[in-house]
């Protein structure tokens, strides 16, 4: 798009060689490389915070993640004849591991968490043409392929909290489905409590989504829509509302898998129906299905929906059958 | 409260991105340019006019240097707005205006030029000599004759002046006085709200904030002078809110009387005249369809100075200050105020200088460094032009050159599209960028055109947010122009 050419009148030793570019010959800071580390170096202190409660065991887990996404990212890339480097220098590979690894539980073995995100990059993202072309979070790809392929070991939490005597092994939301003792919104907001490696760190959480949103990168209206459902279901159907905004993946899954740009609506009116979608969704499974825990299949329930979303709610500014008459009586 | 859902309803501006803060800049000295000035054969619409003149011969203050083609009966002029009547009207006043004038070669080229509508003549501001007339590429990138002229003065003493009769009547002086300042009265017909846009239009360009700080007096007697002959309803004169300070702003009020002040919000793209249009008549922003404008060979996505829809005309405020020192001196404008940016220039700032300089001469008064430039843009980073240094010109339509040590943005770098709306939010017109600029890729203009490409305002403000970096609306100016070929 660009032409390079000499200016013919100057008369200097040597003419510059100027470029001819068509406008806007400026480009807004925030790209989509930019907006990727930042929302990795948002996720830093929800993984510190993850280690003080779960012990040095996350480090691995993380890492093998994020390794074994890069892996997998690169060998499909190559297979796909595209440029490794690039796709890998954008950082949506490492934000797909360290997600996936924040889903966790601690006691993940660690050939679990290398599978998970090998699944989550090639099934989730280049199955459908790499980044920008995937329908579902990839993160959240991976993460549901292991739990429904070892729901065991996606749901061991024994001895995840070094911190705290009264340990249960059995997360809030199990918690309160087998009528055990739940713990405080104090425990809930600190992370004192069973859960995945991100999930629990629901101050760190906050934190980085409300930082994110501050900077424009992720739309506050998916997250803002997404706990207030889920806040207002809670209270018509009898429950604790703030207990289930604390609880479970619910946090992560709002301010950092929902918002995934790729798998959102286009529009604000879209982003709002998503959304409000997803807290639905959530709630449903929490209060009635199989599972405790409903945010991964709430948010890959609503990806499969975004491009109907798109669909009507893109704006149409001309009747398509005017055009065509139009265009067509033209020619 | 639509904002929630709608979006768009306040398009989210791109913030002013200073280059460096220069809000107070202020124009120097007059530049005079050793080198012969120069004056493209092209009216304000970049239609060809032809030389009235021969290389050696001496020209006056105020001489006929081109005249519109004289075009034969078989290529109907094209009427818009102002319609046939208007054209010949106008056509007729300029004449009667002109016929005055006493300088016996110029009837017979007046009673010839039966210019296409919107066409004016091209008056000498300054007396020299014609030095030289060649082909050179133009404003829009096609080759015009440019007439060089090497002044025997500066323009502002010199007292070799076309000896014209004064026309008795305000109207036929105001007729004049707009052919000397190159603006077509015809365009203002059928005007309801007259907008004199003060807002500097792009990001990077400073020449009307400093416009209006120093040719106030012009300004407001060419902005009397045309409130009263286009009979609008109500004239307002655009400035851009925190551009001017208070003191300013209430000198502005009391002096520039007749207008009144239309606040606009900082930031691109709200200074456009398509913006502004869009702000008093309420409807979505619609790109300007100007009769008899051409398409520029080389890309632009700026503005006409001249923009009328709706029953509402915006004109750049510098062609006001143009006619207001017309008027008032019974000659053609002589100097503009421009202003120049960039890395690649060490001595930036707002210049006053004469019309018809040489570019190059602008940018060594302004300390460009030669051998570092890449990139030079004429108008602001956001919808001017890349051009090239050796034909570039400064006429009255230019606001501020910016000349860059590094080239902007690749196409190469341009990745697939993340689908994140940003596009969407941006975009003035409220059009789904991403949408159109797909289909364009994929060759669907008519597909592109139900989406709304034919509306694009060519702005640039989706390209500018976009995170991928795609040429978003370089693809829906492609649309644009393919539609334009079937039609």
């Amino acid at each position: 798009m660009s032409v390079t050419t000499t200016s013919s009148q100057t008369r200097g030793t040597e003419p510059p060689l100027l470029v001819l570019s068509s406008s806007p010959h400026i480009h807004s800071p925030l790209t989509a490389e930019r907006a990727m580390y930042t929302v990795l170096a948002t996720l830093l202190p929800v993984a510190g915070v993850s280690v003080y409660i779960f012990g040095w065991r996350v480090l691995p887990i993380v890492l093998t993640s994020v390794v074994s996404a890069l892996i997998a990212e690169g060998v499909a890339q190559w297979a796909r004849r595209r440029s490794p480097w690039r796709s890998l220098k954008d950082g949506s590979a490492i934000l797909t591991g360290l997600l996936l690894a924040l889903t966790l539980p601690a006691s993940t073995p660690l050939w679990v968490a290398a599978l998970g995100s090998t699944v989550a990059i090639l099934l989730g993202k280049q199955a459908f043409g790499g980044l920008g072309h995937n329908v579902f979070n990839p993160a959240l790809v991976g993460r549901v392929f292991l739990l429904v392929t070892f729901p065991q070991l996606l749901s061991d939490f024994s001895g995840s909290v070094r911190m705290v005597d009264t340990v249960t092994t059995a997360t809030p939301l199990a918690a309160v489905a087998q009528g055990q003792t739940v713990p405080s919104y104090l425990e809930l907001l600190a992370g004192y409590r069973a859960g995945a490696l991100g999930e629990t760190a629901a101050v760190a959480l906050l934190l980085g989504g409300l930082i994110l949103i501050a900077f424009r990168i992720i739309n506050w209206r998916i997250p803002f829509g997404i706990l207030a459902t889920v806040a207002i279901f809670a209270w018509a159907a009898g429950q604790d509302p703030l207990f289930h905004l604390l609880s479970g993946g619910l946090i992560l899954g709002a301010f950092y898998m929902a918002t995934d740009w790729v798998t959102s609506p286009l529009t604000r009116l879209g982003s709002w129906i998503y959304a409000v979608g997803i807290g639905l969704i959530t709630m449903v499974i929490r209060l009635w299905g199989s599972y405790p825990e409903g945010v991964s299949f709430a948010i890959l329930f609503m990806n499969m929906c975004t491009p109907l979303i798109n669909r009507y709610t893109l704006p149409r500014p001309i009747r398509a059958s005017d055009v065509s008459e139009e265009v067509s009586a033209r020619a | 409260m639509p904002w929630l859902w709608q979006g768009r309803v306040a398009p989210r501006h791109i913030p002013e991105i200073g280059l460096r803060s220069r809000a107070n800049w202020r124009s120097s000295q007059v530049f005079q340019p050793a080198t012969p000035l120069l004056f493209p054969c092209q009216d304000w619409q970049g239609n060809p006019l032809t030389p009235q003149v021969k290389r050696g011969e001496e020209v006056k203050v105020g001489s006929v240097l081109a005249a519109p083609p004289n075009l034969d009966s078989a290529e109907a002029p094209l009427v818009s707005q102002g319609g046939r009547a208007s054209q010949a009207s106008q056509r007729s006043s300029i004449q009667a205006a002109l016929s005055t004038a006493g300088r016996p070669a110029a009837g017979p080229v007046i009673a010839a030029a039966k210019g296409r509508y919107g066409t004016v003549h091209l008056f000498s501001p300054v007396a020299g000599k014609v030095v030289d007339i060649s082909h050179r590429p133009g404003g829009s990138g096609e080759f015009v004759p440019v007439i060089a002229i090497s002044p025997t003065a500066p323009a502002q003493e010199q007292e070799a002046v076309e000896v014209r009769e004064l026309p008795s009547s305000e109207e036929s002086r105001l007729q004049l006085a707009a052919a000397y300042a190159g603006l077509d009265l015809a365009l203002f017909r059928n005007t309801d709200w007259l907008v004199v846009n003060g807002c500097d239009p792009d990001v990077g360009v400073y020449g009307r904030r400093c416009l209006l700080r120093e040719r106030l007096a012009d300004l407001a007697s060419g902005a009397t002078a045309l409130a009263s002959h286009v009979g609008a309803r109500h004239a307002y004169l655009a400035v851009t809110r925190g551009q001017l300070t208070a003191a300013e702003l209430e000198s502005l009020r009391h002096d520039a009387a007749p207008l009144e002040l239309l606040l606009v919000p900082a930031g691109y793209p709200a200074g456009r005249p398509e913006m502004l249009v869009s702000r008093l008549t309420g409807k979505k922003p619609n790109r300007c369809h100007n009769a008899g404008s051409r398409r520029s060979l080389l890309p632009t996505t700026s503005s006409p100075a001249v923009y009328c829809q709706d029953g509402v005309t915006v004109v750049g405020v510098e062609r006001v200050a143009a006619l207001g020192y017309a008027l008032h001196h019974h000659r053609p404008p002589a100097e503009t105020i421009v202003s120049v940016d960039g890395d690649a220039v060490s001595r930036p700032g707002v210049y006053r200088v004469p019309v018809g300089t040489p570019l190059a001469a602008l940018l060594e008064l302004a300390g460009l460094n030669l051998s570092s430039l890449r990139l030079l843009i004429r108008g602001g980073c956001l919808a001017g032009q890349a051009i090239t240094l050796g034909d570039a010109i400064v006429g009255i339509d230019d606001i501020g050159f910016l000349a860059f040590t590094s080239a902007g943005q690749r196409a190469s770098d341009a990745g697939l599209c993340l689908r994140c709306g940003r596009c969407l939010d941006a975009c003035p017109a409220g059009l789904s960028p991403t949408t159109i600029a797909r289909l364009a890729q994929k060759s669907l203009w008519g597909e592109a055109a139900s989406a709304g490409a034919e509306r694009c305002l060519g702005c640039g403000a989706c390209a500018y947010v976009c995170p991928a970096g795609r040429p978003l609306v370089q693809l829906i100016q492609l649309a644009q122009l393919q539609l334009e070929l079937v039609k």
